[in-house]
């Protein structure tokens, strides 16, 4: 690693920092690390692995700065940004001393001018002779930014060698725009995937967009706003979503397959809240029978002698292809299992109500569901629905411990919604909101949100 | 119905479809049949392939209308006041720097992933001409169901003809925001999605502003979110607008916003480019900026018609 007497920086990132003389030293410190988790305020509270370490030279520091090259939201260009004093301490500095940070914006073609050189050798204070090393370093810098496809590139710190008073770049912090990958092919290929959440990265290759909460409540949505407006509302209904799932505008039945089953990897979720803006898709029967079958599938079936259960979803009327198995898993903790229920929650036309009635009825019903179509909704539904559903509802919220069994006969005696809270698990119906919608047939469900007790 | 917003009405509005590539032809080509169904004065369309000179649509229901090769042929013959960008991510900057080069009035993109960089070059075109004005990217459009206008990809049989405006960082929000202003019996009158993009090129103050502007519009809807600073923006000019309205003894339209992402965890991107939280602003801050300059903020989206409904009584 290194000869005795040579003084190395062991520097896995500008929070954590290590030195040591020899080599024998360097291994003792290495050990210590690897493997470890290493916590700072730019990591997820939970860590990062220690998988690698970088070893650098220790620099005869003369003179520390701070530069960075980003893209302002405010001016729509990139903006130059410079302080002296770098190091760790400059997200601090930045917040205590604001006109400590000098911020130049750039036009993007022209990039570095003489102008901004002269601005940063000022505000650094550097000798006179410093201007075409500044100019070098400052050009080589955003050509980087630009062929890189960077949002952010930052250099802290920068450093005056002491020895020779050379400008060195000492720590660097490159982030590659996710939109440029197609042609920054090279760059995205050193991604280091260890480091980041499995689940967020399988839904990436699906085109979904997957956070890890620390919530019970899975969500599927498709838009980013909604999906936030939607752990928003759970929030603020009592509720802890488990995740934020953009299904993208494009819902079709594959990634909603792969939503779920992203959303089922999670071992805390026990409850699934689907929300779906029906729009432009909701001619896309396939996928509201996928839906369907997953509503039908995850109600699951409480297996007591602690075995994995699976069952086979029934895609016959799906027309989408072979029959998809899933398995469920157990929860040896509290002796229950995953998924105990999904709740479809739609803003949009009829068709879009056979997931939530089917949903409903599977919360505690025990007969298998059979399918319904949507003309047979349709069909079934009067304008009254929504209303007696509310009011009936309304009450069970506010009585529900007065009534422990609550029998709903919706429309005609076809559709049939049968609840019964409290359940046998104490869980209870805390908030669900049904709307007529624009046309006489058609509902809304503007919130529809199930919290165990 | 952009008055203020690009100076032209909705009723000489019309609709260019920029088609590039084969996949995005059959896309592009479903959304003209649909805004003209619903009333849009669509006149044509540009198309890399068409690169010889212009001839009619190979669609049977859009044979009537032109396709050219270049957006500045297609403004010489048929002097569109608006185009709809149906480029792919990878090459909707070039097709929008094409756009705002023959002075086309209003541009919306609608593309999702529009890497920043170009989008970097795109705003400085865009920022030092003043003929053009761009909507988006990675947004669904600009729709007024009061003229029976669209442009964009908003499911617009959702809409309903009224006096309600709605700004949008997001375009699934918005959809619930028309769901219900509706559902409340207020239909709406323009609904513009600014997008959830880092560097959209209208913000939600443009779209303020546009809408404090529009007599038809009674009432307006502010839905941000985490990322950037537009929305304290936004409150800042609804506080001097209220203020100047009551001092000159007008009632003052009134504003009901929301800001998503309030439990969304530091440092992540959620979704839309654009929306990362742990900045210098979060969504409580938005939330309090709004509050303070007289924007009612409720508690979830499906409120939004119910409270917008009192306000206007």
């Amino acid at each position: 690693m290194s000869s005795r007497g040579t003084t190395f920086t062991l520097h896995p990132n500008e929070f954590l920092l290590k030195r040591f003389i020899s080599g024998t030293e360097a291994e003792k410190l290495a050990l210590q690390m690897f493997g470890h988790k290493l916590i700072t305020n730019q990591t997820r509270p939970e860590g990062l692995p220690v998988n690698q370490l970088y070893v650098a030279e220790q620099l005869d520091v003369a003179g520390e700065y701070y530069l960075a090259i980003t893209v302002s939201r405010e001016l729509y260009a990139p903006m130059l940004l410079v302080s002296k004093g770098g190091g760790t301490g400059v997200e601090q500095l930045a917040a205590q001393r604001p006109d400590g940070v000098l911020s130049i914006p750039l036009r993007y073609s022209q990039g570095i001018t003489d102008n901004v050189v002269n601005a940063v050798c000022e505000k650094l204070a550097l000798e006179q002779g410093k201007y075409e090393e500044v100019k070098n370093l400052l050009t080589n810098l955003y050509c980087t930014f630009q062929q890189s496809d960077a949002t952010l590139l930052e250099i802290n710190p920068l450093v005056e060698s002491g020895k020779n008073r050379q400008l060195i770049c000492a720590d660097t912090k490159l982030t590659i725009d996710n939109a440029a990958r197609h042609r920054q092919a090279e760059l995205f290929d050193l991604r280091d995937v260890s480091q980041e959440n499995p689940i967020e990265l399988e839904a990436e290759k699906h085109g979904l967009v997957y956070v890890q909460l620390d919530g019970t409540i899975g969500c599927l949505v498709n838009g980013a706003g909604l999906a936030m407006a939607t752990n928003d509302a759970v929030s603020h209904f009592g509720g802890q979503c488990a995740n934020f799932l953009d299904g993208g505008g494009q819902a079709t039945a594959s990634t909603m397959k792969h939503a779920f089953e992203l959303i089922l990897r999670d071992k805390k979720v026990n409850t699934i809240l689907v929300n779906i803006y029906g729009g432009q898709q909701c001619t896309n029967h396939a996928m509201f029978s996928i839906l369907i079958s997953n509503c039908r599938y995850h109600s699951l079936r409480y297996d007591r002698r602690g075995r994995h259960s699976s069952r086979q979803t029934n895609s016959r009327h799906t027309g989408c292809g072979a029959p998809t198995r899933y398995k469920c898993r157990e929860r040896p903790e509290d002796g229950t299992f995953g998924v105990s229920r999904i709740v479809t929650v739609y803003n949009s036309s009829i068709r879009l109500q056979i997931p939530v009635s089917n949903s409903l009825r599977s919360l505690n019903s025990t007969a298998p569901l059979k399918g319904l179509s949507s003309s047979h909704v349709e069909r079934t539904c009067n304008r009254h629905t929504p209303l007696l559903v509310q009011t009936l509802l309304a009450n069970t919220k506010l009585e529900d411990h007065l009534l422990p069994r609550l029998c709903m006969r919706v429309g005609t005696p076809t559709l049939r919604i049968r609840c019964r809270y409290p359940n046998s698990r104490g869980e209870r119906l805390q908030a669900l909101h049904l709307e007529e919608g624009p046309t006489k047939t058609q509902y809304q469900i503007c919130l529809s949100i199930i919290i165990p007790a | 119905m952009y008055q203020g917003f690009t100076g032209q009405t909705a009723s000489s509005s019309s609709f260019t479809c920029a088609i590039n590539i084969a996949n995005i032809l059959t896309k592009a080509t479903k959304n003209a049949q649909e805004a003209i169904k619903y009333g849009t004065n669509v006149v044509g369309g540009v198309s890399r392939s068409n690169k010889a000179g212009h001839g009619p649509h190979s669609d049977s229901v859009l044979s009537s209308l032109p396709v050219f090769g270049t957006v500045r042929h297609a403004t010489e013959e048929i002097r569109p006041d608006a185009t709809v960008v149906f480029v792919p991510a990878k090459f909707a900057a070039n097709a929008i720097i094409e756009s705002i080069e023959a002075e086309v009035p209003l541009i919306v993109s609608v593309a999702e992933h529009i890497p920043v960089h170009d989008m970097l070059r795109v705003q400085e075109v865009l920022r030092t001409q003043s003929k053009s004005r761009l909507v988006g990217p990675n947004c669904p459009g600009i729709i007024s169901p009061l003229n029976h206008c669209k442009i964009g990809i908003m499911p617009h049989l959702e809409y309903m003809p009224g006096i309600v405006g709605i700004a949008s960082k997001s375009g699934t929000l918005s959809y619930e925001a028309v769901g219900s202003t509706t559902k409340a019996g207020l239909g709406q009158s323009l609904c513009v999605g600014i997008g959830g993009d880092l560097l959209p090129g209208s913000s939600l103050v443009d779209a303020v502003t546009a809408m404090i502007k529009d007599p038809t519009t009674k009432g307006v809807v502010l839905l941000g979110e985490i990322g950037g600073d537009a929305e304290i923006e936004a409150s800042a000019l609804v506080k001097e607008y209220r203020a100047a309205e009551i001092k000159a003894g007008r009632t003052p339209k009134p504003f009901v916003g929301m800001v998503a992402g309030r439990t969304a965890p530091k440092g992540k991107v959620m979704g839309h480019a654009g929306a990362i939280s742990g900045g210098s602003v979060s969504a409580k801050d938005k939330v309090r900026a709004m509050q303070d300059a007289g924007i009612i903020v409720p508690a979830h989206p499906g409120e939004i018609g119910e409270v917008m409904k009192a306000l206007l009584k």
